[in-house]
């Protein structure tokens, strides 16, 4: 659809553009990126006619932008401006009904039937149609954008250029904005190139981003290789972090703000724990960075309190449970988002605790641990049919002083599964319907929360010094946790 | 009260409103031309109209004296007065809009006091252009109006370069004392009386006749046509130049094109009535109030109004301390200026906020 090649230009010394070269295919969602000063908007310029290349050519289906008329061009390309401003008021209708300027032929520019149904329909498409007879000054800034969207849609055009979309909206618009435009390339009828600030908004809709750096292309590829950490280093100067959209596969950054943390202060001591008959709970100074199979609070996150609930029988629904769950927490003043919440049937006697301390980390394990139910998970599929009247539950909590990368978190948890295994296999448990060596309760809950502070620990295999240990205090704290009577 | 805000023009309220309109300047006319030392009554001033135009006789006797009061000084004063009241005002609002500078007029911009230092060289020191005849005159108002206009708006461009309301206006103003008081110099130089030159700088449309009227004619309606063909691209050059581009105009041609018509309707105005101050100021806004910002419609209706207005002006010019006359300057400023200051001052307001 649009082809730069070679191009350099731009006005001033500051705001130049330097030999760049890419290609924009039919219905695709292009993002161009940079800091400030980058030339995203020279850019975006060039490539909507307002400044002529010095050197280098831009092509428009092929054909040579500076052959276009000006109204040839407004009928390919569309430009929706960061803000425009007047000081006249005119309508909404008039507003949109300009848009029909480069399809008009006759000499006092009446609109004709067909301009009319145009209008119609991008103001009925935007959600304009009942502010027609409104002037623009009476309007939001995101309904003033809106305004100048279906403006440019009323060019029906091939291609539309977005100068920061989304700089003047709040965060529902900026979606529906995004959302509509997507549709569209979806459905290849459109092609849309949009100047963005912010990286994420960039990567979650963007087929290919430009990252541009000092007038030059620093790199044009899918928004997961654009956003790689030594882009960002190179381009932007400041280190980022990476996570994983939940929903779907794209590439989000997020900065890490300087912090300060003493070092020294010891966090975990038994004083933060408090045992009651409904509950064990342990308060951390500060949050930690948890993965854990709970169901209050579970899968990964930030926590600063930790509770371990005593639930005498089987609640009727998962919502239910938690519900009054939020009202103990409310009881014990601790804010519901910031607590994990792991339920056992077990008599809360049966725990055990250790502490240990090292140059380069130190671990606190808790375990409570019952197991009426166990079940040998390698012959699962038997208890399908089974009628729980027992309930049996091992909960193992693990707190690590330590920082520990994302899948040290996940071999932590191996390795305390194994050795739970393990334990249970010494004390001869067995699964009461297989007669075989159970491995476990299918209620049993693992959680692994650390500081996030200090050395970085690479791994937690069984073999390394975490590992290690982890396996040996779990092992042991399982054990001892049973004979509890 | 119902805010004047939404404006739905449908095609019967156009109808009404462009009615309304050639009422008001047939009424104007008609009043403008049965008012002065001797006053002629309406009901015989429509009889002499309506028995000139068709060649039929009357019911009432029409006195010959009356007839020549009418066709040969009175009636081309209104229609001389009209003309410029029409060509100020359709400017204005195309300066306006073209700036997108809501106190953008002839007058302030220092356009019409270009035309004014064409116009008084021409007169005073009697120039003529070969095969132009009569229209030397316009035609070099023209071009200093035209002129004037480029310095003006690079100067101001030279200033700010987002050419921001205050800046042109500033220079506007500059460059008009400059040319008026190079106005003035000329003409004391030659020996005529100040009377004449605050004549001259105030405006007047008195003892010109039909030769003037003739002048103006072919000009306001080159201009105007112009303009008026160029409604759509004004409505998209308010909201930017960069962004009228994207729309599909040709902004460079368009905007010489908007300026030099905006220079002949200014030149050829000045040629015939001196500067005459804030109709094309005043007038547009007016509209705009009325039926809102669309050049489609502000253009023509500029020029009714603007006729209209000039027309009344010019009788109150002449009616006030008769028998002598006040320049007609004197009423459109005692008018405008005020009017300058409110907009300017809504202007600020709405720029603070």
């Amino acid at each position: 659809m649009i082809q730069v090649e070679n191009v350099s230009g731009g006005y001033g010394e500051k705001f130049r553009m330097e030999n760049v070269s890419f290609r924009v295919e039919k219905g695709e969602f292009f993002g161009i990126i940079g800091p400030n000063g980058s030339g995203k908007t020279t850019l975006a310029k060039m490539l909507s006619g307002i400044i002529k290349p010095e050197r280098g050519d831009i092509f428009l289906k092929k054909r040579n932008i500076n052959d276009f008329r000006p109204k040839d061009l407004a009928k390919t390309i569309a430009v929706l401006p960061q803000i425009a401003e007047t000081s006249f008021r005119f309508t909404v209708r008039e507003t949109v009904a300009l848009g029909r300027y480069a399809h008009q032929t006759n000499i006092f520019s009446m609109l004709t039937k067909e301009d009319d149904a145009i209008i119609d329909d991008v103001l009925e498409y935007t959600h304009m149609k009942e502010y027609e007879h409104k002037t623009i000054d009476q309007l939001s800034g995101g309904e003033k954008q809106r305004v100048f969207l279906a403006q440019a849609l009323a060019q029906e055009p091939e291609v539309i250029i977005l100068d920061e979309p989304t700089n003047h909206l709040d965060l529902a618009f900026q979606k529906e904005l995004l959302d509509l435009l997507k549709g569209w390339t979806d459905e290849n009828k459109l092609t849309v190139i949009a100047i963005f600030h912010d990286l994420n908004i960039a990567s979650l809709y963007c087929d290919r981003l430009l990252l541009l750096h000092e007038g030059k292309v620093h790199v044009c590829d899918a928004p997961n290789k654009v956003l790689q950490q030594k882009h960002i280093l190179q381009v932007y100067g400041t280190e980022v972090e990476h996570h994983v959209h939940p929903e779907i596969p794209k590439l989000q950054v997020v900065l890490t703000p300087k912090q300060k943390m003493s070092q020294n202060e010891q966090l975990f001591t038994t004083d933060q724990l408090t045992f009651t008959d409904e509950y064990i709970s342990f308060r951390s100074p500060i949050p930690l960075k948890t993965l854990s199979s709970s169901r209050f609070g579970g899968g990964s996150g930030w926590f600063k309190h930790f509770v371990n609930r005593y639930v005498a029988k089987a609640f009727v629904s998962q919502n239910e449970l938690n519900k009054e769950t939020k009202q103990l927490l409310k009881r014990l003043g601790v804010e519901p988002m910031d607590a994990v919440v792991t339920y056992t049937s077990v008599d809360l006697k049966h725990r055990a605790l250790e502490q240990v301390q090292t140059d380069q980390f130190a671990l606190f394990v808790v375990v409570t641990a019952g197991v009426a139910h166990a079940v040998d998970a390698s012959l699962g599929e038997k208890h399908e049919q089974e009628e729980r009247t027992e309930v049996g539950t091992i909960n193992t909590w693990i707190f690590i002083d330590g920082k520990l990368k994302d899948y040290a978190f996940v071999e932590a948890i191996v390795t305390a599964t194994e050795a739970k295994a393990k334990a249970l296999q010494v004390e001869n448990v067995k699964d009461r319907l297989t007669k075989t060596i159970a491995t476990g309760n299918p209620t049993d809950n693992i959680l692994i929360a650390a500081t996030q502070r200090g050395n970085v620990i690479e791994t937690a295999n069984s073999t390394s010094r975490l590992g290690a240990k982890i396996g040996e205090i779990v092992y042991r704290l399982i054990q001892k946790a049973l004979k509890q009577h | 009260m119902k805010k004047l805000n939404a404006y739905e023009l449908t095609r019967t309220k156009l109808f009404l409103f462009y009615m309304l309109l050639t009422l008001v300047l047939a009424a104007s006319i008609i009043i403008g031309v049965s008012i002065g030392s001797v006053n002629i009554p309406v009901k015989e001033v429509v009889y002499i109209f309506w028995s000139e135009l068709t060649g039929r006789s009357v019911p009432i006797e029409i006195s010959e004296n009356h007839k020549n009061i009418i066709l040969s000084i009175r009636l081309p004063r209104v229609v001389l007065a009209g003309l410029v009241g029409a060509s100020l005002a359709i400017a204005g609002a195309a300066f306006q809009g073209l700036l997108r500078n809501p106190l953008a007029d002839p007058y302030t911009l220092g356009v019409s006091s270009g035309a004014s230092v064409g116009a008084v060289m021409t007169i005073f020191f009697q120039i003529a252009l070969p095969f132009f005849g009569n229209f030397t005159l316009p035609l070099l108002s023209i071009i200093f109006a035209f002129l004037t206009m480029l310095v003006v708006l690079f100067f101001a461009r030279l200033l700010d370069r987002s050419l921001r309301v205050e800046t042109i206006i500033l220079t506007g103003i500059v460059f008009s004392s400059f040319l008026g008081a190079l106005i003035s110099l000329m003409i004391a130089l030659t020996g005529e009386e100040l009377r004449q030159i605050i004549g001259w700088l105030l405006g007047s449309v008195s003892m010109r006749g039909w030769s003037y009227v003739l002048i103006i004619l072919p000009f306001f309606v080159t201009g105007s046509l112009l303009l008026m063909m160029n409604a759509n691209e004004l409505n998209v050059m308010a909201f930017g130049e960069e962004h009228a581009q994207h729309i599909g105009v040709a902004v460079k041609q368009k905007k010489l094109l908007i300026m030099i018509a905006g220079s002949i309707l200014t030149g050829a105005a000045v040629a015939v009535s001196g500067t005459i101050g804030f109709v094309g100021l005043v007038i547009p806004h007016f509209i705009r109030f009325l039926i809102g910002p669309n050049h489609v419609h502000l253009l023509p209706a500029s020029i009714f109004v603007g006729s209209s207005f000039l027309i009344i002006a010019d009788l109150c010019s002449r009616t006030v301390i008769s028998p002598a006359e006040l320049p007609i300057g004197v009423i459109t400023a005692l008018i405008g200026a005020p009017v300058f200051a409110l907009i300017m001052l809504r202007q600020n307001v709405k720029g603070r906020k």
